[in-house]
């Protein structure tokens, strides 16, 4: 092989010198311009070890499912129950409360700011007497699984920003998303399929967008991209070999791609060729594993009780989160799941009831049904949206029907399993469900969390990229210890 | 001069001292101690200092005089640091009589500590006053005496402020016991420490206070000369919880006023044990993990990390191990424990166990989920000895192939979701008892048995699952499928339901089916023309599905070439004109990329047949939302030609406008034109310019949404 390297550099021809010199040297000038230690190799023990996919210490959870409520759904009509709003509905938000904290560009022009409190009544549940919104009956049923964190806060007030903040740590959409991080860090647990799928869904409600940005590789490896898969009826499209092709033609194909690959990457070194060679491999893996995965043909009755009968219905939340035990079962690291039309500006009461039917049965079926497979110790599910609402009224307010802008400083999300502590109420608003009382979590806190959960070291792992390293919780960030069990 | 003044002066503070020192033992706690003393009094951990140093220095100069570089200094530097050593012991003394007379003191504790504090302050005096009149063997002795005077009591001092172990703490630290959460029992690690910490040093063997001991459960059920300190599953009768409770102040208060008390947390872990019964056996895990002890007590144990004894295996072995239906794992970078995963039902052989020989000892975590090992095949499974969690969900275990897992010690979680285990299996599962956590969901043994299973294993949490409650669900609609809505001359409409078994009651005529007025589907539907197909699913055990319609139009008729004049608004731009003869039937979505629509501009659209062509009937497929402002055009003219001749208005019309009270539909809006040997055709549709009066924004324009543009 290198006899053979070393012959081809000698049988130099003009379009071969031209192509390297123009491809080749100019890419490694310019890279060693901007990575000026990429020729020195990376020496610590520690990243050595991570290339191996191998922790920093003895996980909690294995994997990670992350019920993305996209558009931010009100904490106050789910988790947060203020009665001062309800007591105090109409009256104008004292400005003690607020302090002159920014506004969105939707309701800074708004001359009042009239307090709202729920339409939907709240009730106690479970050993710690959480208090959960009428709209969410199931999840009221799994209360001693969840650890509610009512002191979630952010530091974006846009969509956008925001989920692209939760997502990748950064406002600014360049770098790697969660799934990636725990991609690069953990490995694959199943060689068949990808480390980090992701599942898009809609409900009736007002919805935000979301974009591939949310799961990108960003710097890391191609191989670390979530793998977005298709709403529709099959889960990831041209699966089947086509007419006239068995699994034979196709490996040969393969295999003769493969090796002109491979000769391509010797004459260049691109260590993205070599991915592309392993993408090619997973796919052909992918055509037998996927439909053992996705098939629920096979699924219990009570199974379709348990998430109700739209988990048969492709595209549904319920048949994502369905998919998402099925994925995760099969050792996908992070299932991410984003369910969109949460972005109540207006109508909230009635938006609010219809996003919360179409999600809360399936959302509590996936805790119950990982529990009853003695998975959900290993499996960290989370539920939450990129901010909360605001406690008082967006447009024109009435009692029944009502809106609520974005907030950043307060809102609420739930996680189960993967080692947090089960039925715990984690952190307060003040009792206008403005400001955080106590215990706060901001959003890098929540993913220092998660990792270390998956038995990683926030502060370690690392990625050098152009000059500096980069980690999930950028420069801040604390593991929350009170929601470790 | 000046010296022998000042040490005349300090002799006689010395003797003053000594008479109130006198004072404060002699008159114990008969004195009433003025606060402002007390200030005085808690100087004490501040001035014990100076005796210990001072003391310590004369006695070294004393002892040694060579140390000096002139000998006769000895005597004259250790005369005056005993001086100032046993004035500084005098103020250290008063201050601990008065501080010893606050409350929160232990008083067998100060016992030995005030006395020792007083033999040194005298020893240390009489030393002084004697020292050049005494034998040396006599002065030597002198000074020992101080010397272990002074170590004894500041040791018992410090044990006071710090606690008794204080120095060996750290020594003791290493060897104690790290209990990780699957060993741990509820009496032995949790409520016991609480005990030792707080009750046992007064009942214990060698001293029973009120005749009860706390060293050992079988004395904490028979309890003292009141009764039993437990009494199981009552707490409002167990003297424990009402002794903890009586207000500080009591003199029945335990632990006394004066001893460490218990804190919230240790108050309501002992509650919640006497409340779940107070048993002395069971581990932790055997509680449901929603009891109140269990989520208290979990903490203690959670972050213990397990340590192994075993060597970690060759890096190089482990990743021959691997492939692609098989993940071999190391669980952290300094553990040697490794995880399993196998998947893909279709490739998994058995034997593939006894390939993992090499590392089998290292194997913690073994997950076989949805592999179809069976009973034979779990004999390889006694060949992991250090296994602690088995997964075996949806394989094809019956039951007798659980007795091979009977050896594994170290087994605390198993899973048998979804096997078809037989009766027999019950046996065997119930020999498990180091189990901690059991899954037995789906698994078909009936109620009777699982409660045995549970009865039979009472330190393992044994999760049956979800079942079947009940509740009656209502079905999902049923789904049709077909090429496209709008067709020619005939189209072919399946009805599907993901439920199998559901019946499909329809109907064509645009009624809603229900039991008395409807069709059973068979098969697929012919449709030849323009219908609203309605249809629900039924099926026992789910109430009727919610209502699917859909309407289907035949449209023959395509031109062959067609262009739309003014471009629609970019929000509704779909696929241009193509998206008016696409077939394709828009959904009432505005996100639906199939709409036209139109604000500003007309729609405009020419269109070229291939040959001279007969219309009988037009329509345009339309969407009205009020609150979209989404309306009916306000005119709509239909222009033709034949050859190069001149366009001339075939026709004009106003079609009718909704009112306030219209829902939000889909609509086909027919248009009563007909003409025969069409060649070129100039359709106009004008949105209307200005919304009616009854319309929140009246007085606007309003928006023209087209899907297609139905030709017959």
């Amino acid at each position: 092989m290198e006899k053979e390297r070393l012959e081809g550099g000698l049988n130099e021809n003009r379009r071969k010198f031209l192509s390297k010199a123009s491809l080749g040297l100019g890419s490694l000038a310019l890279g060693s311009l901007l990575v000026p230690d990429l020729f020195s190799g990376s020496g610590s023990p520690d990243t050595e070890k991570l290339m191996a996919n191998i922790p920093h210490f003895a996980p909690k959870a294995k994997r990670v499912i992350y019920l993305f409520q996209n558009g931010a759904p009100s904490q106050l009509e789910s988790f947060d129950y203020k009665p001062l709003l309800n007591k105090r509905m109409g009256e104008e938000l004292p400005d003690s409360v607020r302090q002159g904290q920014r506004l969105t560009g939707m309701t800074a022009g708004q001359s009042s700011f009239p307090m709202v409190g729920s339409h939907h009544g709240f009730r106690q549940y479970g050993q710690a007497g959480a208090w959960i919104s009428d709209l969410f009956p199931h999840t009221a049923k799994i209360a001693d699984d969840i650890c509610i964190v009512r002191s979630m806060h952010t530091e974006a007030i846009n969509h956008d920003p925001a989920l692209t903040f939760f997502q990748t740590g950064a406002q600014v959409g360049n770098r790697p998303s969660m799934g990636a991080w725990l991609s690069y860090g953990l490995g694959s647990e199943n060689n068949n399929l990808p480390g980090f799928c992701v599942l898009l869904s809609r409900g009736k409600g007002n919805g935000q967008g979301v974009y591939s940005k949310l799961w990108t590789n960003g710097f890391l490896d191609s191989v670390h991209q979530g793998v977005q898969f298709s709403s529709g009826e099959e889960p990831v499209l041209y699966l089947s070999d086509p007419e006239g092709m068995d699994r034979t033609d196709r490996r040969r194909m393969l295999d003769k791609l493969a090796d002109l690959n491979q000769m391509n990457y010797e004459s260049f070194g691109d260590p993205e060729i070599t991915t592309k060679i392993q993408q090619y491999e997973m796919a052909y893996r992918m055509q037998t594993a996927v439909p053992e995965v996705t098939d629920i043909s096979k699924e219990p009755d009570s199974i379709i009780k348990l998430y109700g009968p739209e988990c048969l219905v492709p595209g549904t939340y319920a048949a994502n989160c369905l998919l998402a035990r099925k994925l995760s079962e099969n050792g996908v690291r992070f299932v991410q799941i984003y369910h969109q039309g949460w972005d109540q500006h207006g109508n909230l009461p009635n938006e609010m009831a219809a996003q919360a039917l179409d999600t809360d049965q399936a959302s509590a079926a996936l805790i119950t049904d990982l529990k009853q497979r003695g998975l959900l110790d290993e499996t960290l599910v989370i539920w939450g949206g990129e901010f909360g609402r605001t406690n008082y009224c967006q447009g024109r307010f009435s009692a029944d029907n009502y809106g609520r802008d974005h907030h950043p400083r307060a809102f609420s999300i739930w996680m189960a399993g993967g080692g947090v502590k089960p039925g715990i109420v984690y952190g307060e608003t003040d009792e206008f469900g403005y400001n955080i009382a106590k215990d706060p979590v901001h959003v890098h806190d929540f993913q220092a969390t998660m990792l270390q959960l998956l038995g990683l070291d926030h502060e370690r792992l690392t990625f050098r990229h152009q000059g500096r390293r980069y980690r999930l919780t950028d420069v801040s960030g604390k593991a929350v210890s009170g929601l470790i069990a | 001069m000046l010296i022998q003044k000042l040490k005349a002066v300090a002799e006689q503070l010395l003797f003053g001292t000594h008479v109130f020192v006198l004072v404060l033992v002699l008159a114990e706690s008969r004195l009433v101690i003025p606060d402002w003393l007390h200030v005085f009094g808690r100087l004490h951990p501040l001035v014990l200092h100076f005796p210990i140093a001072v003391l310590l220095l004369a006695v070294v100069v004393l002892a040694f005089p060579t140390l000096m570089r002139d000998k006769s200094d000895s005597g004259h530097y250790g005369n005056g640091l005993l001086l100032v050593g046993s004035l500084a012991a005098s103020f250290t003394v008063i201050a601990g009589m008065l501080l010893s007379r606050e409350p929160g003191y232990d008083p067998e504790a100060l016992y030995w500590h005030k006395w020792t504090g007083l033999a040194v302050f005298w020893g240390a005096s009489l030393l002084y006053v004697y020292l050049e009149k005494s034998p040396p063997a006599l002065r030597q002795a002198g000074l020992a005496f101080v010397t272990a005077g002074l170590l004894v009591s500041g040791h018992l001092g410090a044990s006071i402020t710090h606690g008794e172990d204080f120095i060996t703490a750290p020594l003791a630290g290493n060897g104690e016991q790290i209990v990780s959460l699957e060993d741990a029992e509820v009496f032995a690690h949790v409520v016991m420490p609480i005990l030792e910490n707080k009750c046992v040093s007064c009942h214990k063997a060698s001293k029973q206070k009120g005749e009860l001991r706390m060293d050992k459960p079988e004395f904490i059920t028979v309890g003292g000369e009141t009764g039993p300190a437990v009494v199981s599953g009552d707490k409002e009768n167990s003297l424990i919880f009402q002794r903890m409770h009586l207000p500080l102040e009591d003199e029945e208060h335990m632990p006394p006023k004066g001893k460490p008390q218990l804190t919230e947390e240790e108050k309501a872990i002992l509650e919640a044990w006497i409340d779940s019964g107070a048993d002395f056996e069971k581990k932790l895990l055997a509680f449901p993990d929603t009891t109140t002890l269990f989520l208290l007590a979990v903490e203690k144990f959670s972050t213990v990390a397990k340590t192994y004894d075993f060597p970690a295996a060759d890096a190089g072995t482990i990743k021959e191990l691997n492939n692609f239906y098989r993940k071999v794992q190391v669980l952290g970078m300094e553990s040697p424990a490794l995880s399993v995963s196998y998947f893909g039902r279709a490739a998994f052989d058995p034997a593939s166990l006894a390939g993992l020989a090499p590392i089998q000892r290292q194997t913690v975590s073994l997950n076989l989920n949805n592999m179809p090992l069976d009973d034979a095949g779990m004999a390889e499974l006694r060949n992991f000895p250090n296994l602690e969690r088995l997964f075996l969900n949806f394989a094809a275990i019956k039951g007798e192939g659980i007795g091979q897992l009977a050896g594994l010690e170290n087994l605390r979680l198993l899973s048998l979701s979804g096997n078809p285990l037989e009766e027999a299996s019950a046996a065997e599962l119930e020999k498990l008892q180091n189990l901690r956590q059991l899954f037995l969901w789906n698994t078909g043994l009936d109620p009777q048995t699982l409660d045995r299973i549970k009865a039979a294993l009472p330190n393992t949490r044994v999760e049956t699952g979800y079942k079947d409650d009940g509740t009656v669900y209502q079905l999902n609609p049923p789904v049709f499928k077909f090429d496209n809505a709008f067709f020619r001359e005939k189209l072919n409409v399946e009805i599907k339901h993901p439920i199998q078994g559901t019946s499909i009651f329809y109907t064509l005529d645009g009624t809603e089916p229900d039991s008395g007025n409807h069709t059973l589907y068979a098969g697929p539907l012919e449709i030849s023309e323009n219908l609203t197909l309605k249809a629900r699913a039924f099926s026992p055990g789910w109430t009727g599905s919610k209502l699917s319609s859909a309407e289907f139009i035949e449209s023959d008729i395509t031109p062959v070439r067609y262009e739309i004049k003014y471009p629609p608004a970019d929000r509704y731009k779909g696929d241009g004109a193509a998206s008016l003869f696409d077939k394709a039937k828009a959904i009432p979505d505005s996100w639906n990329l199939n709409w036209l629509g139109f604000l500003n501009s007309p729609l405009e659209v020419e269109m070229d047949f291939d040959r001279p062509t007969d219309i009988s009937s037009m329509s345009l497929s339309l969407w009205y939302n009020g609150g979209s402002r989404f309306f009916p055009p306000a005119e709509i003219e239909i222009w033709t030609k034949k050859g190069d001749s001149e366009w001339t208005l075939a026709k004009k019309h106003k079609p009718s406008q909704p009112s306030k009270e219209d829902k939000n539909v889909l609509a086909q809006l027919e248009i009563p034109f007909s003409g025969t040997g069409i060649e070129h055709m100039r359709f106009i549709a004008h949105p209307l310019g200005s919304l009616p009066a009854w319309h929140g924004a009246k007085g606007q324009k309003a928006w023209i949404l087209v899907d297609e543009l139905v030709l017959n």
